[in-house]
């Protein structure tokens, strides 16, 4: 290459790398850029309602919003999460499951898009001892409610206001006239747990013994398979380094 | 530069080796690092240190280029981490940046650092010198900068992959322009220290 060529090349790596951090910045996501590997400490947690007792004041906590485009009655994925650092709610609608909304009938027109919506609610007073603020899940299609159909894999994640311990469990109700009841409940991070999404409705933590807390067991223990897959790992590590090790002194004599 | 030429293959074939059997090794310690991480993710220090270890052994025995230009390397490096941080800094809640404790910054600076030098010498040093030596630095821009983006994807999802990506290829210019990996370390690790705050 000369040295013309190379100057042109570089000149243009440089313009690509403007354009994809541009791309990068404009794209939506989380709002703080993540560079590294160990992930900055969360911001306070930021209440509906300061419970009392709790010395804290900060900025009041943020909704999730988001409208997808429906394809033949059917929403794309859905990935909603609110704006603190880190967020405080998240919902995870992946895979063909989804929202499918009704198809049009006579002269209503089939919805084009749906609305999903995370909020923060304060707890009542005759809520259960609850961790935090309760979040309602909803979503619109226009005039009509699409209909939920869970594959498996759609996930809420909320953060706790302290890290464990004691661990927290997940709370579910469809509407707030109705009972909560506990849920499978995963820890999905030092202080996030997850549940698989119920439906529409709200959501809320517990750290308090709450009546058949059905909890998963992430974290109950390091699996024998967990060992071997570490075990193999670190010799496929060591045998790389001596193989490359004597790559080159082979290539130096 | 070779003139226009590539290299013959004979003198090819033992880097192409090394080279491959480097990114192997590479997708085995994000491996680990993500087993080891377990629930915690991105929070697991220690998991992050051990990560920064196997980047460590296999930087040195594939032949870590030796810093250089230390001034040169502090000011690029600075300049890149403020075009890292600056559209971050706009879009902060002043507030919460208020409120970010100081107490734990110094343990948390000290181990985010240790990996973020040890990720920049592996990747725009060690991997990117072979890379070019046997593609060019084009190559090299795009392949450091996608086992960048790989390597968080355990940590944090594919939703960071575009951003990842294009600061991937940032560090790698700073890689070229100033000739060593060093501005590169820098930049990550000052974009790090205000991701604190940010």
């Amino acid at each position: 290459m000369t040295a013309g060529g190379s100057t042109r090349s570089r000149r243009g790596l440089l313009y690509l790398t403007a354009a994809a951090l541009a791309v990068a910045w404009l794209l939506p996501g989380r709002p703080v850029p993540i560079y590294d590997g160990i992930g900055a400490p969360d911001e306070p947690y930021r209440y509906v309602s300061v419970p009392p007792g709790v010395q804290i004041r900060t900025r009041p906590p943020t909704l999730a919003k988001v409208t997808v485009p429906v394809e033949r009655g059917v929403a794309s994925v859905v990935e909603l999460f609110t704006s603190e650092q880190g967020p405080q709610a998240e919902a995870d609608i992946t895979g063909p499951s989804l929202l499918t909304v009704p198809p049009a009938s006579g002269s209503t027109p089939a919805p084009r898009s749906i609305t999903v919506t995370l909020t923060p609610l304060a707890p009542d007073p005759a809520d259960p001892q609850i961790d935090g603020n309760i979040y309602r899940l909803t979503w619109v299609a226009g005039s009509s409610t699409p209909t939920f159909h869970n594959n498996g894999a759609d996930l809420f994640y909320l953060r706790a206001t302290v890290g464990p311990p004691p661990r927290a469990t997940f709370l579910y109700r469809h509407g707030p006239s109705e009972p909560w009841r506990a849920v499978a409940t995963e820890l999905a991070g030092a202080d996030i747990y997850s549940a698989l999404i119920q439906g529409a409705g709200d959501y809320a933590l517990t750290r308090r013994p709450f009546p058949a807390a059905a909890t998963g067991n992430a974290n109950s223990g390091t699996s024998p398979w967990s060992l071997i897959l570490v075990t193999i790992l670190i010799l496929a590590m060591v045998g790389a380094v001596l193989t490359i090790r004597l790559m080159r002194i082979r290539s130096a004599t | 530069m070779n003139g226009g030429f590539p290299p013959p293959r004979a003198m090819t074939a033992p880097l192409t080796a090394r080279t491959t059997i480097l990114l192997l090794a590479f997708a085995c310690a994000v491996c680990l690092r993500s087993v080891l991480s377990g629930a915690s993710g991105s929070e697991s220090m220690s998991a992050g240190l051990v990560f920064a270890g196997c980047l460590t052994a296999l930087g040195v025995a594939a032949g870590l280029p030796a810093p250089r230009r230390p001034m040169i390397s502090v000011l690029s490096g600075t300049l890149g981490a403020a075009v890292l941080t600056v559209p971050a800094l706009l879009r902060a809640d002043p507030v919460s940046l208020a409120q970010r404790p100081i107490a734990g910054f110094v343990p948390w600076i000290a181990v985010a650092a240790t990996v973020a030098v040890t990720e920049e010498a592996f990747l725009r040093g060690t991997l990117f010198g072979l890379i070019t030596q046997l593609h060019g630095e084009a190559a090299a821009v795009l392949v450091s900068a996608i086992a960048f983006a790989g390597l968080h994807v355990p940590l944090y999802g594919w939703h960071v992959v575009p951003l990842d990506i294009a600061v991937g290829m940032l560090l790698a210019m700073l890689r070229i322009l100033t000739g060593n990996w060093c501005a590169a370390a820098v930049a990550h690790v000052l974009a790090d220290a205000a991701g604190w705050w940010l």
